[in-house]
């Protein structure tokens, strides 16, 4: 069933083009030196052609039979839509169903979030979004808010909350932290700069621009005195930039060293880290290449795979795995 | 006169009246109202206005006796104006940001609208915070899901086909849809599965040929349960999975790592062992191979068997004795 949009590239139906047309002219009539048409296009998920043939049909939109003056002015010139003259068109119309269901499963991560500020912040502003909506959108919220995003993994509340201080305040935190690609655990200092949440998941990123996943902290308390601007090298210009007070209230990253884009891009595509060990495994019949973080992560990955996998080179991986099972086997005979 | 031009002419005459507009005036002034009998009028009309009304337009009927007539109530239709804080842009961008950079977003299409009536960008620099949805099952996935989202919308019940994992034949299924989730990077439906009569967790990814049930579109069929627990479910360990009858897992863990695995097993004792139940005994054989020598499983024998064999594999294929 549709809820009012039509999905992207499919032909209008007359929902989607009164829904066009209403949110087109007080968006333009606000913009006097019109408004190019790929712009409008994206914004209605539509093509250029179907915006044109649509300003077109509502040409003499207005009180039938009336003056021109009765009329929604609407008219491309070159490559811009204008509107003249938008009636009593001056807002949009309210969100719809499906805006509606479309920003607060948007904004499920966030409101979801393990992070306890980001959290509340996230909450108000969909309720202040469900009180903009139209009267069947608002009726339906608690429905809506059925379609949602999973975002709890494992991460301690009081880890995530002096994370999230740690990166609003450029402060530094002592972390007893597990690393799982060396089967380690140890206490360490961090800088966080950035926290990234990947399929559900919660992820530190320090100023070196290493990944520490939330879940693997067993504790973080807040190096004290450790606000002043001592990381990255003492320039505190620099962090200034890189961490300062955004948008989000968490600090905005466009300038820091540590590419977050990117970071996120890796760990959605599930790349690892650091240098990698070469390795050469089968499974299933087949070798392959396979660089891994570290010896620990191949036993690691052997032990997941219960048998149906084998680490063929090189030679100490080899041992290793096998030194390793063999003792875990006497443990279970 | 097109249908597109006489709806916006329509919205446009009843909000710039200064005073309601009766239908006998409408007739007056819509060619296409003029014609036919007053009956056959007044169901265009009302088909017009449901029209409007789908896309958020509100119309009232005035019943005064001297001047009755309808108005586009444009308090409840049109937006107000809206400021939003920096902090609260900035939110709204990083949600964006995420569910537009993502195929398996559904309802891409409305954001977009949604986020242009708000003056909100998904672009523009990057927060400190990001979310990466990873869904893997796109775009049909999304399709699928704003299928779902539509029928639970409308309360409708949806009919498909589902191929069960490890099943054999996809089967064809009945669900009420109660909720829709994604949880780390798969869509899930769940709903109640008249098959089973049972309420059922199923993955969008395993499901083909979904379609809501066209009759009687604006009545809903189901209503969901009050004591439906949407949380409950995502939050649900794989340990609570009903594949066996219960058992009683004991497993000896290094203290130092305890805490990966405490929130499914919960603390260990003084000796630093965990003690639980579980319905899904192989999901702690995972577990308990992921933590490799950091974990021993005590108990029950036949998971220790179960270990035993894959130790056994895994020395036997590096060349050593088993």
């Amino acid at each position: 069933m549709s809820l009012g949009v039509a999905p992207e590239s499919s032909r209008p139906s007359l929902p989607d083009e009164l829904a066009r047309f209403l949110f087109l002219v007080p968006y333009v009539a606000a913009r006097p030196k019109g408004v190019p048409l790929d712009e409008l296009a994206a914004h209605l998920s539509c093509t250029r052609a179907a915006l044109m043939a649509l300003v077109e049909r509502c040409a003499f939109v207005g009180t039938p039979d009336g003056a021109p003056d009765e009329m929604v002015e609407i008219y491309l010139e070159g490559d811009r839509v204008h509107v003249a003259l938008p009636q009593r068109f001056v807002r949009p119309p309210r969100f719809s169903v499906e805006e509606t269901l479309a920003l607060l499963v948007a904004l499920a991560p966030l409101r979801r979030a393990a992070l306890p500020s980001l959290r509340d912040e996230a909450q108000q502003l969909s309720d202040r979004l469900v009180a903009l909506a139209g009267e069947r959108a608002a009726a339906l919220a608690p429905l809506l808010e059925s379609v949602t995003v999973h975002a709890e993994g494992n991460e301690r509340a009081e880890v995530m909350r002096t994370l999230e201080a740690a990166v609003r305040d450029r402060a530094a935190v002592d972390a007893d932290y597990y690393t799982a690609t060396r089967d380690s655990f140890g206490r360490r200092t961090l800088r966080p700069v950035g926290l990234l949440q990947v399929r559900g998941d919660w992820y530190c990123v320090g100023d070196d621009g290493k990944t520490y996943k939330g879940e693997r902290f067993r504790s973080a308390t807040r190096v004290v005195g450790s606000e002043a601007a001592a990381g990255m090298g003492g320039d505190a210009k620099k962090l200034d930039a890189a961490t300062g007070p955004d948008a989000t209230g968490l600090g905005a990253a466009g300038t820091s060293p540590v590419d977050l884009d990117a970071i996120r891009a890796r760990l959605e595509r599930g790349e690892l880290e650091g240098e990698l060990v070469p390795v050469r495994v089968r499974e299933r019949g087949e070798e392959r290449a396979w660089p891994v973080a570290s010896l620990a992560g191949i036993r690691r990955w052997v032990r997941a795979r219960r048998g149906g996998a084998e680490v063929v080179g090189p030679e100490e991986a080899r041992r290793e795995v096998l030194e390793e099972a063999s003792a875990l086997l006497g443990r279970y005979s | 006169m097109n249908r597109l031009e006489r709806l916006l002419d329509l919205v446009h005459v009843l909000q710039t009246s200064r005073r309601p507009v009766s239908l006998a005036e409408l007739k007056d002034r819509f060619d296409d109202y003029a014609e036919g009998s007053d009956e056959a009028v007044r169901r265009k009309f009302e088909r017009d206005k449901a029209e409007l009304a789908r896309i958020g337009i509100v119309l009232r009927y005035d019943g005064d006796e001297d001047d009755p007539g309808y108005w586009v109530d444009t308090e409840a239709t049109y937006l107000p104006a809206l400021q939003m804080s920096d902090a609260e842009h900035g939110l709204l961008a990083t949600a964006a940001r995420a569910a537009l950079a993502d195929p398996g977003f559904p309802h891409r299409a409305a954001l977009r609208l949604a986020l242009a009536k708000l003056g909100a960008r998904a672009d523009g620099e990057a927060a400190a915070v990001q979310i990466g949805l990873g869904v893997s099952d796109a775009p049909a996935g999304a399709a699928i899901v704003e299928s779902l989202s539509g029928a639970l919308a409308s309360r409708k019940r949806v009919t498909m086909r589902y191929q069960k994992a490890g099943g054999d034949a996809p089967t064809e299924r009945e669900v009420d849809p109660y909720g829709v989730f994604l949880k780390r990077g798969a869509w899930y439906l769940v709903g109640h599965d008249h098959r089973s009569d049972e309420v059922r967790m199923f993955r969008v990814s395993r499901m083909s040929d979904v379609a809501q049930n066209p009759k009687r579109p604006g009545t809903p069929d189901y209503e969901v349960p009050t004591d439906f627990d949407l949380e409950a479910i995502m939050q649900d360990s794989p340990l609570s999975y009903r594949v066996h009858p219960p058992v009683e897992v004991a497993v000896r863990v290094d203290p130092e790592v305890a805490f990966l695995v405490e929130r499914d097993w919960g603390a260990p004792d003084d000796d630093g062992v965990v003690r639980f139940e579980t319905t899904f005994l192989d999901f702690v054989l995972d577990q308990v191979l992921a933590l490799g020598p950091r974990a021993e499983l005590l108990s029950p024998e036949e998971g220790r068997r179960a270990l035993r064999d894959v130790f056994a594999s895994i020395v036997r294929a590096h060349g050593g004795a088993a």
